[in-house]
């Protein structure tokens, strides 16, 4: 697998996506392995077992979205790698794929924020303490792998 | 605190993707596979200006990550500056692509096809 070596060129930091397949942990296993750990330390947390059923459905539903945009837009950086490395690409088509991205970024900003507010409904202050101190290592992996992409 | 955090991780994450470039290998492929010399001081002097956007636009990813985590409380009334924040990032970063569009046609401009053809082909072949 290759790294992201054609970075002569401007966009191929946003195509670096392709490189990154080739680690041992992708950044989205470990974006993965992070919400798995914010979920488990919610079912240690919360006792009540109908709150922590529906703060588990909220995490996973972060968690889907996540992963889908991020899908989404490796995908996006996979066109714009190929037509970064066309000589005669249009700014034009590359535009396009840039803009793209800018979308999956919007539609996953709105989703999140609507994602938190049913979650404030669900958590009371002393339970988003306990868990926010005891996951911020596992999110500072998550932000990690995000940057990653 | 969770959903703060994990907000914080959808503002900076993605769009921050855009910063990470290899200076390094742009500024060795620019010396290894442009011929022409005044071309190749030409695309060196684009290489800085990547590096410069890059630079500043980090600066500023930087600091709106600080606007976040300094102004919200996690509740419901924090959606407005929320959703402020991320139109900034998403305007900010508009603005960044556009400006890295119009600087990959400018290093493009110094190189002949078969020069780009080269260093895409070298970048390929080197392995992780």
């Amino acid at each position: 697998m290759h790294k992201l070596v054609s970075a002569v060129f401007a966009l191929s930091i946003a195509l670096s996506v392709a490189g990154c397949a080739s680690k041992k942990q992708s950044p989205l296993d470990k974006m993965d392995a992070a919400f798995d750990d914010v979920r488990a330390e919610v079912q240690s947390v919360v006792t009540d077992p109908e709150r922590a059923a529906q703060a588990d459905e909220l995490i996973h539903q972060l968690q889907q979205t996540y992963t889908s945009t991020t899908k989404s837009i490796q995908l996006r950086k996979d066109r714009l790698r190929e037509l970064d490395e066309d000589y005669d690409a249009s700014r034009t088509d590359m535009e396009e794929q840039l803009e793209l991205i800018l979308t999956d970024l919007q539609a996953n900003q709105q989703t999140v924020l609507k994602i938190s507010d049913e979650m404030f409904s669900v958590l009371n202050d002393e339970e988003r303490a306990e868990i926010g101190k005891a996951r911020s290592k596992a999110l500072n992996a998550a932000v990690a792998a995000m940057d990653a992409i | 605190m969770l959903v703060t955090i994990i907000t914080i991780l959808f503002l900076t994450g993605g769009a921050s993707a855009g910063l990470l470039y290899d200076f390094g290998s742009m500024k060795k492929q620019v010396k290894t596979y442009v011929a022409d010399e005044e071309r190749k001081d030409a695309a060196l002097d684009v290489v800085k200006e990547f590096k410069a956007r890059a630079k500043a636009e980090n600066k500023k990813l930087k600091a709106l990550k600080k606007q976040v985590e300094g102004s919200l409380n996690e509740s419901p009334a924090a959606d407005e500056q929320l959703t402020y924040l991320g139109e900034e990032l998403i305007n900010s970063t508009r603005a960044y692509y556009a400006d890295m569009l119009d600087l990959r046609f400018k290093i493009r401009e110094q190189f002949t096809r078969e020069e780009w053809t080269a260093a895409y082909a070298a970048g390929a072949d080197q392995p992780d």
